[in-house]
């Protein structure tokens, strides 16, 4: 089981993650420079693409990361069923490269939110949430100045109906449409969310449930690699 | 080479705020007259900025070192840095922005973050954490307000961007900082390479490379600009302050690191006050060597005047000594990164910083002149005639309306408002090592590796209104009560860097403050076996009319920072109580004190021990020190964080003030909870009480003797009056 973790100029979680994957949990894991353009499927069986302030977040969050090389290879990936994490910059990455839907926009506050959330459950038959129990509330932080997730009312009731929202803040902390705080792709192998997961793993900096999602994860594998 | 005749001397000397008895002394030092660029650089060397020239006499008194602490770097170097064993060593510096800040908040601010990462990056140290001390007029003033949420803004910028947490700080506010804000910045760094990167330029035929971001017309003559007061036109300074790229700071760090590494950076200096005339005079001074710099080889954004070149103040640049041949590594590294790093000079054996820009040679200096021989003041110092006791309180009658009325007003109060708006701005976790976050301890708490159970306490803090009514004794309760949060976590504190905020050092007055400020800081670090390892001084704050005359200074501002260390930080102490049912104990003596608080140092000592063994030996859970607002704020925000709330009986001596025994500010106390079964034991100069304990309900209930209550109020009422609608 390997990890692999994107590296664009100005993120600033992708040791934060590394620590996770590699020390806490054990596993073989890479970083790839967004200059390269490596065959995933042939080297990793999940991607984690970090949170930060990749580009410097210059025109929007996302906007200039989803031109680099290494996305071209992130898309077969994703469309190989690779399974794919975009945690805070990530996941605005991810919606920006269209491989996950709506966007993110700024905090309703016009602030950057740093805060611990309660964090709903909605969704446990996904690759990154097997092992939560249905409508379990768990604890994570957030950090984010462009969290405001949104949707039109058509494509809301589209990730509604194909069971697409993921997790939910239990208030509306940023002014996201339904609260939402994470949503997968159609087939289920892209997560994108802007609560931080590899914050939440280590009881002595905060809580372990975001432990739950990195070993869902582990469940599921395409092959052995 | 000489002087460019054609503008009068009086008008040059005052364009670079050179006196006349310094221009001589210039000519003294090197001989001939300079030619303008010369000059130019000798006004911004010679600034209290770079030079200390009003405050060295003072500064070089601070303990330079402690038994209890191994310093490997002190005063003089970038930053200091202590070994806390097992190979891990930090690096720690404050820094203020305060003129900056004032006419372009958020820029301001943001710079001044991006220069104190720069002084902890330099010495080969990854930085950690930040703090800031803030200190403006009052938030209901519109441009107070405007300028207070900018600065948070800015400081929010760099620090989220670079991916650097923001772990602690305070906010004060008073009408004498409303033209003149605070903005003292504090970076902690752990070092990544084998040694701390020297600022000496060593090597003679070594190559001098210039890495980080383009050099611009912005920041101007920052360093001059920030040791003049500030006036009606200071807007018009606007050009001298700098503007910030935390992107570019970020890959800066990266490369950086990276270059430091692979042992072929000979020295290194960041550029920050005075840009290349400082890093190159410094580099040169210091190593004792002669630095040949071509300003024609350096990136630029748009054509430069070599004057500009020299006193740009652009950010995120750096100039490092490269070993020779090993260069083009090294520029490989950065450009990797995206940065530009050219060889834009050499070290040489002339032992003078000769500058040449399109082939000609436009300055030759001995850098000590720029540097080690700048002129230095003793200035005259007076005691004002009238000291105004501006906290002086009175009494109170045992009336519960009266008495919660009074609470709650000091948790709604300006000084007693929760914080959270501003730190929920910060990235608290970033780099997963965050042990004790803003609001949760009377320190912040980091791990100093992945690997070790060491946990570094920080803390920035100083209370200006006692250093108004007392300056000898307001400086050392800073740096007494800085102390004691670290030890409120259970750690013990290390070494201290300090930012003196003061008003014109010509004036007696105010010197008189600076210099009883300095002397209250020495007697602390004495009495606490501290060193003082790094500083910052700023003088010339000034609170200004709306004609641009001085209204008087601001209020004396010596804001200390701290580090200390706990070797196991699962023993560290948070505010929150643990369990229902655990006592609450009131340690510390209270006196009959209203207003300024006194200080006995062998109590103060005698808490820092107590809580320190207490936390060691597992007996203490939690931990909260009393300071402003006493014994009921203690308490109410200990209620605050909790998840539960606290039954409180207090016993009042028949000779204390009632106001004394809730409110009063008496030194060296905190409130501890234990195990209900367990029993604390007083020691030498520590009193111990029994006052209550941790119930399952959300609520602060206070009796007064056996059973008149004097407090009953709800978390929820607490925290809504609390909470700040900012």
């Amino acid at each position: 089981m390997k990890f692999g973790i994107i590296q664009f100029p100005g993120s600033n979680c992708e040791k934060d993650c590394l620590h996770v994957t590699q020390e806490v949990l054990g596993l073989e894991t890479h970083l790839f420079d967004y200059r390269e353009n490596p065959n995933f499927g042939r080297l990793i069986n999940y991607l984690i693409i970090p949170g930060g302030f990749s580009f410097g977040d210059y025109l929007r969050p996302g906007a200039i990361a989803k031109a680099a090389n290494i996305m071209t290879s992130i898309k077969d990936f994703a469309k190989y069923g690779g399974f794919i994490l975009g945690i805070c910059n990530g996941f605005q990455i991810l919606t920006e490269a269209n491989l996950l839907p709506g966007a993110l926009i700024n905090n309703l506050q016009n602030r950057f939110i740093c805060q611990e959330t309660n964090l709903q459950i909605v969704n446990t038959n996904t690759p990154f949430t097997n092992l939560y129990n249905a409508d379990e509330i768990i604890k994570m932080p957030i950090a984010h100045a462009c969290g405001n997730y949104y949707l039109s009312k058509t494509e809301l009731k589209e990730v509604e109906d194909n069971e697409q929202i993921v997790f939910k803040y239990t208030s509306n902390i940023n002014g996201s449409v339904a609260n939402i705080a994470g949503v997968c792709n159609k087939q289920k192998n892209i997560l994108g969310l802007m609560p931080h997961p590899e914050r939440s793993c280590e009881k002595e900096i905060g809580s372990t449930d975001g432990l739950k999602l990195f070993q869902s994860l582990l469940k599921n594998s395409l092959l052995e690699v | 080479m000489n002087l460019i005749l054609n503008t009068p001397l009086t008008e040059l000397l005052a364009k670079h705020k050179i006196t006349e008895s310094e221009y001589e002394l210039i000519i003294n030092l090197i001989g001939r007259h300079p030619n303008e660029v010369e000059l130019a650089m000798f006004g911004v060397m010679w600034s209290e900025h770079c030079a200390y020239k009003n405050s060295k006499p003072l500064l070089k008194q601070f303990p330079a070192s402690s038994s209890k602490t191994k310093i490997l770097a002190g005063q003089g170097e970038n930053a200091g840095i202590i070994d806390c064993g097992d190979g891990l060593r930090v690096a720690f510096k404050i820094e203020s922005h305060n003129r900056p800040t004032a006419i372009e908040p958020f820029q301001g601010a943001t710079t001044g973050v991006g220069g104190i990462l720069r002084d902890i990056l330099t010495l080969g140290a990854r930085p950690i954490a930040f703090l800031n001390s803030l200190h403006f007029g009052s938030t209901s003033d519109e441009h107070s307000y405007y300028l207070l949420t900018n600065a948070i803004s800015g400081i929010a910028h760099y620090g989220n961007c670079t991916g650097i947490p923001t772990v602690g700080g305070q906010l004060i506010c008073d009408e004498s900082y409303t033209t003149n804000p605070l903005v003292n910045a504090m970076c902690v760094g752990v070092l990544e390479t084998a040694e701390p990167i020297t600022s000496g330029a060593a090597g003679i035929g070594n190559p001098i490379l210039y890495v980080g971001s383009e050099t611009g017309r912005d920041g101007l003559g920052g360093a001059a600009f920030a040791s003049s007061g500030l006036n009606n036109k200071s807007t018009k300074n606007r050009p001298a302050v700098q503007v910030g790229d935390p992107f570019r700071g970020k890959l800066l760090i990266e490369a950086c690191l990276e270059a430091f590494k692979t042992g072929f950076v000979v020295a290194s200096q960041d550029m920050g006050a005075a840009g290349l005339t400082c890093a190159c005079s410094e580099m040169s001074a210091k190593g004792e060597v002669g630095i040949d710099l071509d300003l024609s080889r350096v990136p630029t954004r748009g054509k430069l005047e070599p004057f500009e070149y020299l006193l740009s103040e652009s950010q995120e640049r750096m100039l490092l000594v490269a070993e020779k041949g090993k260069e083009q590594t090294l520029i490989e590294i950065f450009e990797k990164w995206n940065l530009p790093a050219v060889v834009v000079g050499e070290v040489t054996n002339t032992g003078l910083v000769r500058i040449f820009h399109e082939g000609q040679k436009i300055v030759e200096l001995p850098p000590k002149a720029l540097t080690d021989q700048a002129p230095i003041y003793n200035r005259v110092a007076v005691a004002p005639k009238k000291q105004i006791n501006i906290l002086s309180e009175s009494d109170l009658p045992a009336d519960k309306e009266k008495i919660e009325r009074k609470l709650l007003d000091k948790l709604s109060s300006p000084e007693g408002l929760s914080r959270e708006w501003i730190y929920k701005q910060f990235d608290q976790q970033v780099q997963l090592n965050t042990l004790i976050s803003p609001g949760k301890g009377d320190s912040a708490m980091l791990k100093l590796s992945k690997n070790s159970l060491k946990g570094l306490a920080v803390v920035l803090d100083c209370n200006p209104f006692y250093v108004k009514i007392d300056p000898f004794l307001g400086a050392q309760i800073a740096v007494a009560e800085a102390a004691r949060n670290i030890a409120s976590t259970g750690a013990q504190a290390l070494a201290v860097t300090d930012n003196l905020n003061f008003g014109n050092p010509e004036e007696p007055e105010a010197f008189w403050y600076l210099q009883s400020a300095v002397k209250g800081i020495i007697e602390a670090c004495t009495q606490l076996d501290l060193p003082v390892v790094s500083g910052n001084v700023s003088l010339y704050n000034q609170f200004l009319k709306p004609d641009g005359t001085s209204k008087g200074e601001i209020l004396p501002t010596p804001v200390i920072g701290m580090i200390g260390l706990i070797e196991n930080y699962q023993m560290a102490l948070q505010i929150a109580f643990r369990e229902v049912g655990d006592t609450i104990w009131l340690v510390g003596e209270t006196f009959n004190e209203t207003d300024c608080p006194r200080l006995d140092w062998n109590k103060e000592k005698a808490l820092h021990s107590f809580l320190q063994e207490n936390a060691q030996n597992g007996s203490i859970r939690s931990c909260h020190d009393l300071s402003e607002g006493g014994l009921l704020m203690a308490l109410a925000e200990s209620v605050l964080i909790s998840d539960f709330g606290a039954e409180i009986n207090l016993e009042k001596p028949p000779d204390l003030k009632l106001y004394a025994l809730l409110f009063g500010e008496s030194q060296s106390r905190a409130i501890v909870t234990t195990a209900h079964n367990l029993e604390l034991k007083p020691i030498d100069n520590l009193k111990v009480y029994k006052i209550g304990s941790v119930i399952d309900e959300s609520k602060l209930k206070v009796c007064l003797g056996a059973e008149k209550e004097i407090i009953n109020l709800s978390k929820d009422l607490l925290k809504e009056m609390n909470s700040s609608n900012l």
